[in-house]
């Protein structure tokens, strides 16, 4: 055998296994499990009202680039759009109407999180990619509404589907450990000296908080988790221990910190890596067993599904990445933070002055984001330099308009890092209005600050 | 470094009262409008020596001060020194420092408002310019006891937007700026709504409080604001000139007694035989956390950004390119920058110390946490602020010059406050006003 040939028979060895069917339980249980925190998610949304508040109030709305189209609807509609997505979300959960229902979550989802930068958490970026992936799985083809209705229950998936959302789940931790590999995490604790601050009268453990090496230990310990918990998740022989410390893991995170549904999400999540059929050990009397028959797929999507899938496992990798392509601290100038899993990894907060300058009369007068942004939106502008620059923007339009003529507007900022002393984040010289936003990197944003983190302690 | 008391004595204040008095009488006749305090631009005040038309009250007289015996007439005499909150810092006791300091406030208040019911009635009773003068001083009294209390505005005091937990709204009863509304003062005089059975139930917040006494003593309108198919209007033009000088009167008498009232609810906020607010405080009962709890607490220093830089300079101010639309704080006694320097050293009183910048405060949370460069900075800007007020001369007299320099010398703590005190580069992991309540990750 050729080596060309060795080649095209490992990687058609590496086909078959991917489309090699295994049982459906885990996907079902995903299916489930998904729907249902979905389901909460949009829940709390609802009784929080974080709708009205983050996503109709405000005046103005951060956007996402190439996505400044998306436009927030009124207050009754978005109200509806929510109890929409929570009876989609339930209905995912049982399998109903999936093929529609499942695309539709997926789309309300990710036109919730596109209508305002501000709001963007990664564990909502997650729901939204693993909804998708759900959404073109066959993950309602057995224990399901629709299954029910065709009378039909398909009791495998090709391998792929698991190793697909493996990957997906496990970059998320994967890089969540890679986030903490910078001094301020590693040397300094931080910033979870500071977080960890907040929870001191927590009864029996709070008062541990305050231990002085204890901040360090469990900064090194999260970077430990995060790197290796992929390793010991896919190793049959830790699984069961590694998903107990995952638990305990994400219990203390969700104690800790106000960190939403993501634990519980991670939690769910990591399930994906025990063996297909781990369900029928909670449930498997309920169960059909599984059927080893090949399904009946399409011609043209088995070909085509693992290309599909290795780009998209290739784009979750080089997306976290791409900071490197501009250098510096990227949680200083903030190109390529997003969709990059660095989870807690930085308290970052600060003021924003912007001055506009009338050419016409050369008087500079301030203008207040108050009346443009609410309070959360001034704390999220203040340290992420693209929100900067979307508001000089603006602000620049508006009074341009009121005032028949262009004006300049710059931007004097105090940011503080991780506790450090706040420094200017932007270079107060620049005037904003003439800058495009774009993926070239940020001139106009200022070195970070070099200096040591502080040694905060938290405090009983 | 220990900084200069907030209470005035009453010697201070009787001084405070004759300046501002001959102040008054200067500008009395060439000031209209009640939107800007500069000169040529403030309202009608009534001199010193008019003591204006007769009239009687029929309830109340002199020298009562309600149900309290107070045993003095300054709110020192009644509530003592500040209380001693020094201590070993830890958060449950800078809560209970907090608390200790804002019943203190609280017993001052009470005590200048008894006084200022006090010295209305004697006026109300015997209309004479020496009763004015008496009446107008223990305004300002309590107008001072009460610009430091603005600065601790959490628990039962503060508005339910402000402290969503506790809040009733108490604070604005009090003192309903900056929404004020002259036609509901007018409107009162004139009907006498608050003579009914419901007393001052349906009386609005904006028609009542601090700023309606200011109004009956440093006004002495003789038309309304009110629009003319108002009930209020067709009244206030069927009173003669002496029964509409007598329904001022006994309006702010009314008034009077309800602030005392008010204060001695708010007293019983934090009396122990009372409401006993500090145990709940220590509890945390209602905010569901220390962290929480301390989030509400410490928005009282917020005061300066918002209160003081926007709203009460930045009006004046040609900084901002959109000034705040809200009226002076106090726009016919004419006092504006004395309160501005009793609310930024009521910034002191939590941030530093109840007792004259000593005892626990946000300071030593800060030097707990590792913060001392921060605590530091907050020094420099603070003692900035706190120069460009003192230098600042009485605000219908200032210049917008003067406006924007104040304005800017305020503004590195208000910077400070936003950027390395609240929010999400806080090292105390304090969040900001109304930001509270969203996830993370």
């Amino acid at each position: 055998m050729t080596p060309t040939e060795s080649k095209r028979s490992s990687g058609s060895a590496f086909l078959r296994r991917l489309l090699e069917p295994v049982d459906v339980a885990w996907l079902v249980a995903l299916r489930f499990l998904l729907g249902v925190l979905l389901a909460v998610s949009m829940q709390r949304f609802l009784a929080y009202g974080w709708i009205d508040e983050f996503l109709v109030r405000p005046a103005f709305h951060f956007k996402y680039w190439g996505f400044a189209w998306v436009q927030p609807l009124g207050s009754s509609a978005m109200q509806a759009l929510f109890y929409a997505l929570l009876v989609l979300s339930l209905a995912v959960a049982v399998g109903a109407f999936f093929r529609a229902t499942a695309p539709l979550l997926a789309l309300g989802l990710s036109y919730v999180q596109l209508i305002d930068v501000s709001t963007y958490l990664n564990h909502y970026y997650l729901a939204a990619l693993l909804l998708w992936l759900l959404a073109v799985s066959p993950a309602h083809q057995a224990w399901s509404v629709d299954a029910w209705r065709n009378g039909q229950n398909v009791t495998t998936a090709p391998r792929g589907w698991q190793w697909l959302f493996r990957v997906q789940v496990g970059v998320v931790y994967f890089f969540a450990g890679l986030g903490k590999l910078q001094l301020d995490w590693l040397q300094d604790a931080q910033p979870l000296r500071i977080w960890l601050g907040q929870s001191t009268a927590l009864p029996l453990i709070g008062p541990l908080l305050t231990a002085e090496g204890l901040p360090l230990v469990l900064s090194w310990c999260g970077l430990l988790f995060d790197t290796t918990i992929v390793g010991w998740l896919s190793w049959k022989r830790t699984r069961p221990y590694a998903y107990f410390v995952l638990l305990v893991f994400h219990l203390f995170t969700r104690l800790l910190f106000d960190i939403g549904m993501f634990p519980f999400i991670m939690s769910a999540a990591a399930l994906v890596f025990f063996s297909s059929s781990w369900p029928r050990a909670l449930v498997g009397r309920w169960l059909e067993p599984a059927n080893r028959e090949k399904q009946p797929r399409a011609g043209w999507l088995r070909r085509l599904g693992p290309w599909l899938g290795a780009v998209y496992c290739a784009l979750q990798v080089v997306l976290p990445l791409r900071h490197f392509a501009y250098g510096g601290n990227v949680l200083w100038h903030e190109q390529g933070m997003r969709l990059s899993w660095r989870v807690m990894v930085r308290a970052k907060g600060g003021s924003t002055t912007f001055l506009v300058r009338d050419p016409q009369t050369g008087i500079e007068q301030e203008v207040s984001t108050r009346a443009y942004l609410t309070p959360l939106q001034q704390n999220e502008m203040a340290g992420q330099p693209d929100l900067i620059l979307q508001m000089a923007h603006a602000i620049g339009a508006d009074i341009a308009r009121r005032r028949g003529h262009t004006v300049e507007v710059r931007a004097e900022t105090r940011v503080s890092l991780n506790g450090r002393r706040a420094v200017p984040l932007i270079d107060p010289t620049i005037d904003l209005t003439q800058v495009r936003d774009g993926l070239a990197l940020y001139s106009w944003v200022l070195p970070a600050p070099t200096q040591r983190a502080p040694h905060t302690r938290p405090v009983l | 470094m220990k900084l200069q008391r907030t209470r005035m004595t009453s010697a201070k204040a009787r001084a405070f009262a004759a300046g501002l008095t001959f102040f008054v009488a200067q500008v009395a006749a060439s000031c209209r409008g009640t939107q800007d305090p500069r000169p040529g631009q403030s309202d009608d005040a009534p001199s010193a020596t008019d003591d204006g038309p007769g009239g009687q009250m029929g309830t109340g007289g002199l020298g009562q001060g309600g149900e309290f015996n107070l045993g003095g007439s300054t709110a020192v005499e009644v509530c003592g020194e500040a209380p001693d909150t020094s201590g070993a810092f830890s958060k449950k006791a800078l809560l209970a420092a907090a608390a200790d300091c804002s019943a203190y406030q609280a017993c001052g208040f009470r005590a200048a408002a008894v006084v200022l019911e006090r010295e209305l009635r004697r006026w109300a009773a015997d209309p004479s310019g020496e009763n004015l003068e008496r009446a107008r001083a223990a305004y300002a009294s309590a107008m001072n006891e009460w610009s430091s209390i603005e600065g601790l505005q959490f628990g039962p005091v503060a508005d339910g937007l402000v402290d969503q937990y506790h809040g009733r709204g108490i604070r604005t009863k009090i003192h309903p700026w900056p929404s004020t509304n002259r036609c509901n003062v007018e409107t009162q005089i004139s009907t006498k709504e608050y003579a009914s059975a419901d007393g001052f139930k349906y009386v609005q917040p904006s028609g009542r409080g601090l700023f309606a006494i200011e109004y009956v003593l440093f006004t002495n309108y003789s038309d309304t604001v009110c629009a003319a198919n108002q009930q209020a209007y067709a009244d206030w033009n069927a009173l003669s000139s002496n029964d509409l000088a007598a329904a001022k009167r006994e309006y702010a008498v009314a008034v009077a007694a309800d602030l005392v009232r008010l204060a001695t609810t708010l007293v019983g906020v934090w009396a122990q035989d009372g409401e006993n607010f500090k145990a709940k405080l220590l509890a945390f009962e209602g905010y569901g956390s220390e962290q929480e709890t301390l989030n509400i607490v410490a928005w009282s220093l917020m005061y300066p950004e918002a209160e003081i830089k926007d709203w009460k300079l930045g009006p004046f101010s040609t900084v901002p390119v959109t000034p705040a639309s809200i009226g002076p704080e106090t726009p016919y006694s004419l006092r504006g920058i004395e309160n501005v320097r009793i609310n930024l050293r009521a910034f002191e009183l939590l941030f530093w110390g109840c007792k004259g910048g000593e005892g626990l405060g946000f300071d030593d949370w800060l030097t707990e946490a590792g913060a001392e460069d921060l605590r530091d900075d907050f020094r420099a800007a603070y003692e900035q602020a706190l120069l460009a007020a003192d230098a600042f001369p009485a605000m219908q007299d200032a210049t917008t010059a003067e406006f924007d320099d104040f304005y800017r010398a305020i503004k590195p703590l208000t910077d400070l406050l936003k950027s390395s005190f609240f929010g999400s580069g806080s090292p105390l992991n304090l969040k900001l006003p109304a930001s509270a309540g969203s996830d993370t990750d």
